[in-house]
Order: structure tokens, then sequence, then C-alpha cells
């Protein structure tokens, strides 16, 4: 028999560290049903019997106001886990006892997990835990995830509260008046089947508080009538309170928490300033913030760049030389050579190049975020990003979209409001990932020499524009309507925990690797047999090495009936397959061009300057920078927000790049 | 309640000032989210930063309700029960406060 433990806290109280230490971090990740938040669940064992655990989504209460909350309640009182591990800091128990007392309220067998009493004893904060525990009636465990203190004895409570059948009986006495109303509700609902599936009182209590959820179940289950009289009861209140009921639940059960927090907490003495108030001076200057979040930013990618570089080399070398000459000299048979070599490893490598930067990069966030820096950002930068049509806390995925746009899309998760995370999604694509940096620098290389560092910085500059301007055409169209708003919690600095950020990394990188190979697996293959095939039919592999057998390819000739398109903008078919293969992936861009025109280099860059006007060059690399994203992109997006909107991406991203480009030609063209 | 004492959006509230909130406007849901982050008619806060037309960062601290039976009320501990949230310009503009 298997004992289900729900994990539940407010996001930044360690949550995840301890699900990672109970379960030794192996976890099973899926979504819950219907929606795209993210289900953990894991396992171990104690004194023989087994503990599944799942990890609920960070909460501040059980009002059900975002899906994740709604998603935590209905497990807790619904799906009724023998044990709830209630996680608190407790360094800051003022908020996050609301959150205890609500679980409590809705019967929940709980654990309370007093974490961060690292942190706690730091600031001067003792707590009586005999005291939280006899006022609780549950059993209060002292932990430090971060160093592993306290988690036999929370394995112990947790086997202690499974196997007991008693539920806690803490209970709030909401004064005469609500009290008198919550009876009346419950001689309503007592003796119906709702009467099973909760707890009355607490049921009560919900519907006085106007759950539209629970008011909705009991229409369905006892029909309109009922309704009707709990309305009037909660009007009757109403009146005799002189408030609404609801506002007067609300500050009674704030007020049982400052009550329990001035009985338990002590606090010795309060230094003049926090860790936390100078760092969040600082950091969220009105001058110094912008900057500094720069300076982060430009270590964060160097490191990641620079770093990484022999890694990236060796990848790229292990690839390209090693494994593909295996391939050449032990595989007999012509195509299936090519296949693995020109496709499969070619392909394969390309993505896998990228890996160490993002995986570093992922490394870098994680601890950022560890840290308490990345709401932070948020916070400084919403502003800005709500003029671009976007919110704070878009920030987070355009920045990792600017190493890769598929993790980007993974982390648009954090983001509440639906209207914001689908826009912000959506228009993700367009953050130049470093996949599309060598287009620039060839182009730029090739037609800008003197100043071409300018025509590199240009491309993002017109990114951000182009975002703004998508963005607010999204808000002002589809996905108009007021946004749920910014409310973020802006948790105590702290140091991070090592095994955390690793084990951060790790999942993310995992997740990109997992998503990008099976996509990319795919279409290596259907490229190239677009490649080795043509009209005329089996070119064979030699189509990779002779531009003029490359011609016969189906790839050139899509490209040739996109030539007429094209034409306007100056470009030939072999510009055109380029774009297709970077459909693929933007990297292959321009090993593609160096295949079609059957040179590289330098002399590549005379070549293409000898057929291109600079402003043509130049609509191409907007073009490059604006249209399609490749297909692990394409896949991130539909399974994040669904098919409609990944289709939706694409037709308005190819309309984007091709206006944009006709448009730059048609300026160019007044000049040269 | 003070004499004289301005109600204004907590938007508006200037760094470094105290206020009591008195009204949260818009629909249950909303009220309700602010709630459970301790925004809610009769709480107190202190405005860390403000950025003009963009958020507000503010520290909950202990209400006056909670230390209603406490001894010790005007040496009410705040570190142990002030925390900070920020909220976006629209949401601060919902939220009325008094200034203390």
């Amino acid at each position: 028999m298997t004992h289900v433990v729900a994990l539940v806290g407010n996001p930044n109280v360690g949550k995840s560290v301890i699900f990672n230490s109970l379960t030794g971090g192996k976890a099973w990740v899926g979504n819950w049903p219907g929606v795209t938040v993210e289900k953990k669940v894991g396992r171990y064992r104690f004194l023989g019997r087994e503990f599944e655990v799942v990890d609920l989504p960070g909460i501040y209460g059980l009002s059900a106001f975002s899906v994740d909350e709604r998603i935590a309640r209905d497990f807790i009182v619904e799906g009724r886990p023998d044990v709830v591990l209630n996680i608190v800091n407790a360094s800051n128990l003022g908020k996050d006892l609301y959150l205890t007392v609500s679980l409590l309220e809705a019967g929940a067998k709980l654990v309370i997990a007093l974490n961060m009493m690292d942190l706690a004893e730091d600031r001067g904060i003792e707590i009586d835990v005999q005291g939280l525990r006899r006022i609780l009636g549950v059993p209060v465990v002292p932990t430090i995830a971060t160093k592993g203190v306290g988690l036999e004895a929370l394995r112990r409570a947790i086997l202690s509260v499974a196997e007991s059948k008693g539920v806690p009986k803490f209970r709030i006495g909401y004064g005469r008046d609500v009290e008198r109303a919550i009876d009346e509700i419950k001689a309503i609902l007592a003796g119906t089947p709702l009467e099973e599936r909760y707890p009355l009182r607490w049921l009560a209590i919900r519907l006085l508080e106007g759950d539209p959820d629970y008011l909705q179940r009991v229409r369905e289950a006892l029909g309109e009538e009922a309704c009707e009289r709990i309305r009037g009861i909660k009007e009757d209140l109403s009146r005799r309170l002189g408030a609404d009921p609801e506002d007067a639940i609300v500050e009674r059960r704030h007020a049982v928490v400052m009550d329990v927090v001035s009985r338990v907490v002590r606090t010795a003495r309060r230094p003049s300033f926090t860790m936390t108030e100078v760092l969040d001076y600082v950091v969220t200057h009105k001058i110094f913030g912008i900057p500094i979040l720069l300076t982060m930013l430009y270590f964060a990618f160097r490191i990641a760049f620079d770093l990484t570089a022999p890694l990236v080399d060796a990848i790229d070398w292990l690839f390209s030389d090693y494994l593909s000459g295996l391939a050449e000299a032990h595989i007999g048979s012509e195509w299936l050579r090519s296949l693995v070599s020109d496709g499969i490893l070619n392909g394969l490598g390309t993505l896998l190049v990228f890996l160490p930067n993002i995986a570093f990069f992922f490394l870098l966030l994680s601890a950022m975020e560890d840290l308490g820096y990345m709401t932070r950002v948020a916070f400084i930068m919403d502003k800005i990003m709500y003029r671009l049509g976007l919110s704070g806390k878009s920030i987070i995925p355009i920045i990792l979209g600017v190493g890769c746009n598929v993790p980007a899309i993974l982390a648009t998760r954090n983001i509440e409001d639906e209207r914001d995370r689908k826009v912000t999604a959506m228009v993700l694509p367009l953050v130049p990932c470093s996949a599309r940096l060598p287009i620039f620098l060839l182009f730029s290389a090739a037609f800008f020499s003197s100043f071409r560092g300018a025509v590199i910085a240009s491309m993002y500059v017109i990114s951000i524009g182009v975002i703004a301007l998508v963005a607010n055409l999204f808000r002002r169209t589809a996905f108009r309507g007021p946004t749920t708003g910014f409310i973020m919690e802006m948790p105590p600095y702290m140091v991070p925990s090592i095994r955390n950020v690793l084990m951060k990394t790790w999942i993310r990188t995992r997740k990109f690797l997992e998503k990008a190979g099976t996509v990319i697996f795919g279409s290596v293959i259907v490229i190239w047999i677009m490649s080795v095939t043509g009209p005329s039919g089996y070119i064979g592999p030699g189509a990779f090495e002779d531009p003029s057998l490359m011609a016969k390819s189906w790839v050139a000739w899509m490209g040739m009936k996109l030539e007429p398109l094209l034409r306007p903008l100056g470009w030939d078919w072999r510009l055109a397959a380029a774009l297709i293969y970077g459909f693929l992936a933007k990297e292959v861009v321009v090993s593609t061009l160096s295949l079609a025109f059957g040179k590289g280099g330098v002399a590549l860059m005379r070549e293409l300057s000898s057929m291109l006007l600079p402003h043509q060059a130049f609509a191409f690399m907007v073009f490059s920078l604006t249209y399609v994203p490749c297909i692990p992109t394409i896949a991130a997006i539909r399974s994040e927000l669904g098919t409609k909107y990944a289709i939706l991406t694409v037709l308005y991203q190819m309309a984007l790049a091709y206006l944009l480009a006709l448009l730059v030609v048609a300026l160019g063209g007044l000049v040269f | 309640m003070i004499k004289g004492a301005r109600r204004l959006p907590l938007a508006f509230l200037g760094e470094g000032r105290e206020g009591v909130v008195v009204e949260v406007r818009g629909g249950p849901g909303f009220q309700r989210r602010l709630a459970d982050v301790g925004i809610y008619p009769g709480s107190r806060v202190r405005v860390v930063r403000s950025t003009g037309r963009g958020p507000v960062m503010v520290e909950v601290l202990a209400t006056k309700e909670a230390c209603k039976g406490c001894p010790f009320r005007t040496l009410c501990p705040s570190a142990s029960s002030s925390y900070r949230i920020s909220l976006g310009f629209g949401t601060a503009m919902r939220v009325l406060v008094e200034e203390a």
C-alpha cells in the first residue's frame, strides 16, 4: 500500500529542494490533466512503507484564482492525499501560515516543515516549535532543506500522520454572526451527496466567501433552489455585518494567523538593515538597476559562450570529423552512409554544438533564480515590457531566447496570465537566438565590412521593435482584455544550494534535448531524402558535394518554385534553398549556402557580394531574423499552446518576414 | 482614523511611506488573490520601491487587527511578519490606501 503525500507551499520556500531530498531527485514529470502545468511525482521508501510524493504548484491560498491554485486545491480537497506536507518559510511565518491555516480548514492531514530555520536564525527570529505544534494540532518539523537537516524527522512525521486516522481539529471561530450563517448553510448541505465529498464547515465557508467553483458544484448537486437559499443567507449576513462576508472572513483568517505568529515568534533583535533591504535598494534602483542587469547578462553570456568554446569545438569535432569519419569508413552502402553522416550526424551535430552554451546558460540562470534575483529582474523590467505589450515576467523567457528559443518557450510557464503567456510564447521566435548569429556574421562581413558591428547590433534593435509591434498588435486584437495583474512575491535573497541549482539545470537541459532531439531526428531524415532525390528520381549523396547535382534535388526544386516570389528581393533559388533548410534549424543556413554555391568562407562572401546589393543582403538578414521558427521551436509552441497557435505563429512570421524584407528592399532601392 | 488622512492609490504612495489599505477595487477573484498575499482592507503596507507608471514593491507589515490582542502592540515585531511583494501599476492603482 502506497501513501500519497502532497507537497504544498508558497513559491520560494524550498519546496523543490525538499522534493528532491525526499525522493532522491527521481521524478516522473507529466502535465496535470487538461492544462500545461507540470506535474511532478516521485517515490521513496521509509521503514518498509512506500510513499508517492506529488509536487503541487506553489500557491498562496486555496482561493483558486489561478490554474495553479485550482489544481492544488482540487488535489487536496478531492484527491484526499494521505498526508499534505506543507512547507513554510520559518523566516516569514506571517505570510506562509495563511496557506497553512487554509489547509487546516480544508481538513487536510497536515505535516508542517518549518524550513529555512537557518535564515530565521540569521534574522534573529526565534520560533516556539512546541507552541506552534500545540496551537495547530499537527506535527511541526524544523528543517534546513538545503543542508539536509530535519529530513529524517520529516519522514517519520509523514509516516505517523499517514497511518493515523484522525483529522486535525484546528478551527477558526468567525464570530457569532458568521458562525450562525455557517450553521445555516451546513443545515442545507447536510445529508446530501456533497457531505461525503467535502468537509461541510469548509464548504460552507467557501460558499460564504463567494467561491464560484463551489457555488457551481452546489448548483449541480442540489439545484438552483439551494443556491438561492445560500445566497439569501449570505445577503442576510452581509446586512448584519455591515460589510462583505468575504472581507470579514479573510480578515479574520489573517488576524488568526497574526495572532498565532505573535504567540510563537520572538524577534530577538532586528538588524538595522537586512541583506534583502540593501540588495533590493541597489538592484531595483532607478538609475543603477538596469545597468546592473545588463552587466550581469553580459557576463552570463560571456561565460556561457567563452568558457564553453573548447567543449563546443570538441562536440563539433566528434560529430563532423570523428563519427562521420567512422561512418564513412565502416558503412558499405553509399546511401546509408550518406544518411548517417550527411543526415543524422550532421543534423544532431549542428544541434548539439549549442548544448554546452545552453547548459551553462541554464546553470547561471538557475543560480540567479535561486538567489532571488530573477524576480527583481521582472520587477525592474515590468514597465519596459508593458510598453512592448508584454509583462515583466516575460523578460526571463526573452533572455533565455537569446540563447535558444526552445527552452525559452518552455519557460513561459511561469507567466500566470494566460494572455500574457500566449503572446510571449508567440513573439519569442522573433528573439534572435544564437543559431541566427552565424547568418548575421556572414552577411555583415561580406557586405558591410567597415561597420558590420553596427549592422549586427541593428538586428537586435530590429528584433525589439518587431516584438513590440507584434505583441501590441496581438494585445489589441486576438488577445485583448485586462490582465490578471502583476502580483509577485519578492523572496529574501539567499545563497543558492549547489545541489538544487545543478538539479534544475539538468532538468531544463534534458527537456531541451528531448524536445529538440526527437523532432530534429525526424526532420533531418526528411531533409536528407529531399536532398538526395529530385523530380528526376534518386540523385544520390553526391548532391551534398556537387552544386550542379544539388540543383536537381527537391530542395532546389522548391527553391526554384519560390524564386518568382523572391525575385523582387533579388534572391535566387540557392538563397531560397538555404532558407528552407533553416526551417530545420537556423544554424544550417550558412552551411547550405556554402553547399549550394560550392564554396565557403571568403570565396562564398565574394560570390555573394557580387550577386546581391547591400540592401538585398540586409533584407536577407532581416528575413532570417523574423521568418518561420525552426522545427524544434514550433514543436515547443505546439506542446505549450496547442496546434492552432503553432500554425498561427508560423503564418504570421512568414507574412511578417516577407513584408519586412520587401520594405527593406524598397527603401534600399531609393538609395542604391 | 487620523483626521485629514489622505486616501490615494498605492501606486502614488511615495517610497518609504506607510499606509493602511482601505479598499481593493475589483472583482471577488482579484480581491481574494490580493488578500492571499496580505493586501486587504485593514492591512498595513510600506512602499519600498515605486517606479512611476511601473510596478510598486511593498513591504506588507503586521496588521493592526493582529496586534489587538497583543499587550506589546507598540513593540509589535515587524521583522517576522513582514515580507515583500510587488504589484504591477494597474494592480497598485486599484488598491486604495490611507497614508499613515
